[in-house]
């Protein structure tokens, strides 16, 4: 990967500079009530509700010179994770050996770093971007958060792959979008990919083709939108090498994700339709992990601004040795306010449910989420 | 990033995509070598489990003994030390269940909580956390029900100076029991409790108990489900009454209703939704098989496996050959490749002559078989041997292992 970014390095010394532009700012702010029932819990944490999941976002765009640009998303969430703090061993029966160890955790605020990536432009069908980005694989984790069509990602999608990597990507768009491809290289450390002594490139790539005519990932259907409609495809391959604690390689891995989706939009109506696929091998267990999932979307947003949405998900975990079902069904309505100051981000508002039965685990989960999407 | 380790990868990977069919009935995988345990083939050792991140947990003891100890081997290569907890006249009784990194083993009195990372283990619930009392758990059921909520069993437990029993619903992520409610009915005295069983796919739980109560012997099963409420109190008609756990292993389901627990001398007791009874069947039982939709009794007519499924009116059907064992035990000869991972790096060697490591035959036993992937389970197997201070000290080595149905 090294030579990767390298090799565009270089390539960006020898484009002419011009004048740098000015950046152009642009974000988010999405305060929203959020409530949880889990009926088979505990009754400490039967029912929960905040503002947890209220976020803000911050993107910088600009122009270095004609062939390069830049691009910075700083993202802000009450999502929390706990940070182990302290630990102090107890003993309890006062023996003199300790049976417990005491924790302390606080809450620390997730990635502010999203995305920033630099993007050499050598043409107009081809664009080779560097830097922390997402990965290419789902047509809905390419979606910008605030076009979505409900608060978060479809579940599926989280399951299989989330988050942002370090990479390099090229991008090459043909006839005006009517074939897209993005082909790139990662280091496979993102997130999503384990947090094992691991050493391994990423490497992914993605076709789309849309007969009608290219069109971005929003998942907000335009009222006035052309038709268009779109297929594609998305495999990762991750071969790694895990490392024991003494730093000797132990493990030989290959982790391969596939996806194939379906999406249409026009007259309002957006569709989106993805099938997932896992399967990860290694040297040792002769035990593959394998894991299926699959979620579909659509919404239809009137000229008054009303806009019902609706999905389905399902996936199915440790297909190989003990699968594990689940099912997501989620529905709502977005509301977007009447646009009399004529900006192309009026506010939304949201109201959605969703609700998640783990088959196999024999729980279910009920939430519902308020919202208002405020861009600027 | 290194590029050897790229290419090296993507070899593997191309190599792992497109060479790794599922193991054939009888069929051993590539044997990971991880100690060395006092003993000799077959080996006090009981079936490994694995958790769903796929480290091994393998368990060392008997019925007898006190030594119990636990080896856990990771998923990315590489064994933890074994670590001892024990307590109580009885030995180990048997994994009670697993979660995503992390097992439970039950063993004589105690509850047994194992990481799958560290390979550390401690034993949980060992007193009431009110007043101190030290704790027997008598009968813990097979089962931990594990969801993003909440891990929990069901255990039959009574305080080490009372004689009141109790029934308590076990909240492993909090080490604590809630439900408690007195063992009916009450005044029940010299309770044995026979063996106890899960049945995940439909929610119940199974204590077979044996109690005096108004100067008469009572032998009863009892289900309850995963939130410890009792479903139903069966009355079984027995013609010996069995000692305290004289089940091995664990009663195992039909799925349809009906139980099956193997004792110690080739005798079986079966339970249906109204009765139960003991039998002695025509061979000789040793081990229970839990497919998808059927279970089975394993055992040995002369030299020959069969196994007999049972119906769900708990009826035995009548056995038939099953290969797989015999398959699996003869494969087990000349020199075997296995990849020694008690240090590290692993490295390659070879086994002369191994051999089974637990029980008369590969596949044959009385504990629940694992599902290592959904046509095969973990198993054991012992490499050479020299002589110890007290017996001699066996290498032994985890291994999948193939098999298919009867």
């Amino acid at each position: 990967m090294k030579a990767v970014l390298a090799l565009g390095l270089s390539l960006g010394f020898s484009t002419p500079v011009n004048a740098q532009q000015a950046p152009k700012i642009s974000g988010y702010v999405q305060p929203s009530l959020a409530a949880r029932y889990l009926p088979q819990a505990v009754p400490e944490y039967r029912i929960a509700y905040g503002l947890e999941e209220s976020r803000a976002g911050l993107r910088i765009r600009g122009q270095g010179n004609d062939a390069w640009s830049y691009n910075i998303y700083l993202y802000l969430t009450g999502e929390t994770i706990d940070v182990l703090t302290k630990a102090i061993a107890l003993d309890t029966d006062n023996d003199g050996d300790a049976e417990k160890i005491y924790t302390r955790s606080e809450s620390a605020a997730r990635n502010l770093l999203r995305e920033a990536s630099a993007a050499w432009t050598p043409s107009e069908s081809l664009t080779v971007q560097f830097g922390r980005m997402s990965v290419p694989y789902t047509t809905q984790a390419q979606a910008n958060d605030t076009e979505l069509l409900f608060p978060q990602r479809a579940s599926p999608n989280a399951v299989f792959f989330e988050g942002r990597d370090l990479g390099a990507l090229a991008k090459m768009d043909v006839n005006d979008g009517v074939v897209q491809a993005q082909i790139g290289v990662f280091n496979g450390t993102g997130q999503a990919m384990g947090v094992d002594s691991q050493s391994g490139a990423l490497y992914a790539v993605r076709l789309d083709l849309n007969p009608l005519g290219g069109f971005d990932r929003s998942e907000t259907g335009d009222a006035r939108g052309p038709f268009r409609i779109g297929i594609g495809a998305g495999l990762i391959a991750h071969p790694y090498t895990k490392y024991d604690g003494a730093g000797y390689p132990s493990t030989g891995v290959v982790d391969f994700r596939g996806t194939a989706s379906v999406r249409m939009t026009g007259g309002g109506f957006h569709i989106l339709a993805e099938g997932l696929g896992r399967y990860e091998a290694d040297t040792i267990t002769h035990r593959p992990v394998t894991a299926l999932g699959a979620f579909g979307q659509a919404g239809w947003r009137s000229m008054g601004g009303l806009e019902p949405v609706f999905r389905l998900g399902w996936t199915v975990e440790d297909l190989s040795f003990a699968p594990q079902h689940t099912y997501w069904g989620e529905a709502g309505f977005n509301y977007y306010l009447k646009n009399t100051q004529q900006t192309t981000n009026p506010v939304r508002l949201g109201i959605h449910y969703v609700g998640e039965m783990r088959l196999t685990e024999r729980e279910t989960a009920h939430g519902a989420s308020a919202q208002a999407l405020v861009r600027f | 990033m290194r590029w050897s380790t790229f290419i090296t990868g993507a070899l593997t990977g191309f190599l792992l995509f497109s060479c790794t069919p599922p193991l054939e009935g009888g069929e051993w995988g590539q044997i990971r070598y991880f100690g060395e345990i006092g003993g000799e083939a077959p080996m006090r050792l009981l079936p490994p489990i694995t958790d769903r991140n796929g480290n091994i947990y393998v368990a060392y003891g008997d019925r007898v003994r006190s030594d119990t100890a636990v080896w856990v081997g990771r998923n990315s290569g590489g064994w933890n030390n074994a670590c001892k907890v024990h307590r109580g006249e009885f030995g180990v009784h048997g994994f009670i269940g697993r979660s995503d990194d992390e097992a439970w083993l039950w063993t004589g009195d105690a509850m047994v909580h194992i990481w799958g990372n560290s390979g550390t283990c401690h034993e949980l619930l060992d007193q009431d956390p009110v007043t101190g009392t030290l704790l027997r758990w008598q009968g813990v059921a097979p089962w931990v029900r594990d969801s993003p909520s909440r891990k929990t069993t069901v255990g039959i437990v009574r305080a080490a100076a009372e004689e009141q029993v109790y029934v308590a619903l076990l909240d492993l992520n909090r080490e604590l029991m809630v439900n408690l409610q007195a063992l009916q009915p009450a005044g029940l005295s010299d309770l044995k409790i026979i063996g106890t069983g899960a049945d995940p796919e439909n929610n119940e739980l199974l204590f077979v108990i044996a109690y005096d109560f108004e100067g008469k012997t009572a032998h009863e099963a009892l289900v309850f489900n995963s939130d410890a409420e009792q479903i139903r109190r069966i009355k079984l008609d027995l013609d010996t009454s069995p000692g305290a756990y004289a089940i091995v292993g664990f009663f195992q389901s039909t799925g349809g209703g009906a139980w099956a627990g193997v004792r110690e001398d080739g005798g079986l007791i079966l339970i249906s939704k109204t009765t139960g009874y003991d039998v002695m069947p025509e061979f000789q039982a040793v081990g229970l098989l839990k497919t998808d939709t059927e279970l089975f009794v394993t055992g040995f007519a002369g030299d020959s496996v069969v196994a007999a499924k049972v119906s769900n009116n708990s009826a035995l059907n009548g056995a038939q050959n099953w290969r797989d064992p015999e398959i699996a035990d003869n494969s087990l000869n000349g020199s075997i490749s296995v990849l020694d991972e008690r240090n590290s790096p692993l490295t390659r060697s070879r086994w002369d002559e191994p051999k089974n490591a637990i029980g008369f035959k590969p596949l044959l036993s009385p504990h629940p078989i694992d599902r290592y992937t959904l046509d095969s389970t973990g198993w054991l197997v012992a490499g050479p041997s020299y002589s110890g201070p007290a017996e001699d000290i066996t290498a032994v080595g985890f291994a999948p292992l193939g098999w298919s149905s009867p």
